[in-house]
């Protein structure tokens, strides 16, 4: 609830890593459904209405959330797209995820550590914070 | 004015122009494609006929947002390109090149004996201005980002 919260690019993390396992999670049945509702196993009306507009609700959240991570650590944008379009391949939402905290924001999470160190090294650390607490 | 060109015109901003051309037009037309369905008593439309328009809404702010964002003075290559101006000069001439609003030094207003007070306190009022940059409707971000413990 505290990291939920938090300001800054951490906190943007992690409501963007929240929204991503939410939305890559929902769009599996969705999707599962709508195929078997165009196969013509059976009409799956009141599935396809719970998960379609589940995700879709919860799809505007992921955007927010993604949009503002991006902001934050001064994505490009064609990784802006990849990132909003992730939300709507069943699967892809976990890899781009992936990606995209390894690849850009643990790096940037890193160098912005290093310089705060090297700006203020007499700070000390506060003690019972683990760094994986972010 | 080359700076607002240079916001506004860039390849990054027209592509960005062009992204929101298509998909806010593509939100709208979605969006009066659901009302339709809903009048026709799909009732599940009505949920939808919400949503496209937040979609397209939600288009035109990051499109603003990303228009008015300065790539140049955060984030990793923004911080790779400071550090790489920081080696090559000295510190001074860095500052002078690029001023960024969070690291600006504060410049001392040069307040001599015989100046009148009143003139003094409108050109140290003038001096501050000028040392904190353009005008601008966002929070001021520093090139290092703390993390809150």
């Amino acid at each position: 609830m505290k990291r939920l919260t938090q300001r800054g690019l951490p906190g943007a993390l992690f409501r963007y890593q929240l929204m991503a396992n939410i939305v890559g999670v929902l769009i599996i049945p969705l999707f599962l459904f709508t195929a078997l509702h165009y196969a013509k196993v059976g009409s799956f009306k009141i599935e396809l209405a719970i998960f379609g507009v589940g995700h879709g609700y919860l799809y505007i959240v992921y955007l927010i959330a993604a949009g503002f991570l991006a902001l934050k650590a001064r994505l490009h944008i064609p990784w802006i797209i990849l990132m909003f379009a992730a939300g709507l391949v069943p699967g892809l939402t976990f890899v781009v995820e992936w990606i995209v905290v390894t690849r850009k924001i643990q790096p940037l999470i890193a160098a912005q550590d290093a310089a705060a160190a090297e700006a203020a090294p007499e700070t000390p650390e506060t003690p019972g914070v683990s760094p994986a607490a972010r | 004015m080359a700076n607002v060109r240079e916001r506004w015109l860039s390849r990054r901003a027209q592509w960005l122009h062009l992204s929101v051309l298509v998909f806010v037009p593509g939100c709208a037309a979605a969006a009066w494609w659901q009302i339709n369905r809903a009048a026709d008593g799909n009732q599940l439309s009505y949920l939808y006929s919400v949503l496209w328009p937040a979609f397209g809404l939600l288009g035109l702010y990051f499109w603003w947002m990303l228009i008015h964002t300065d790539y140049d003075s955060v984030g990793l290559k923004g911080m790779q390109r400071q550090q790489a101006a920081a080696a090559s000069t000295d510190v001074e001439a860095t500052e002078a090149a690029s001023p960024s609003p969070g690291v600006a030094p504060l410049t001392a207003p040069i307040v001599s004996a015989e100046e009148d007070p009143e003139l003094a306190a409108y050109n140290a009022r003038l001096a501050e201005l000028a040392a904190q940059g353009p005008k601008t409707w966002r929070a001021r971000e520093s090139v290092v980002v703390r993390r809150e413990q």
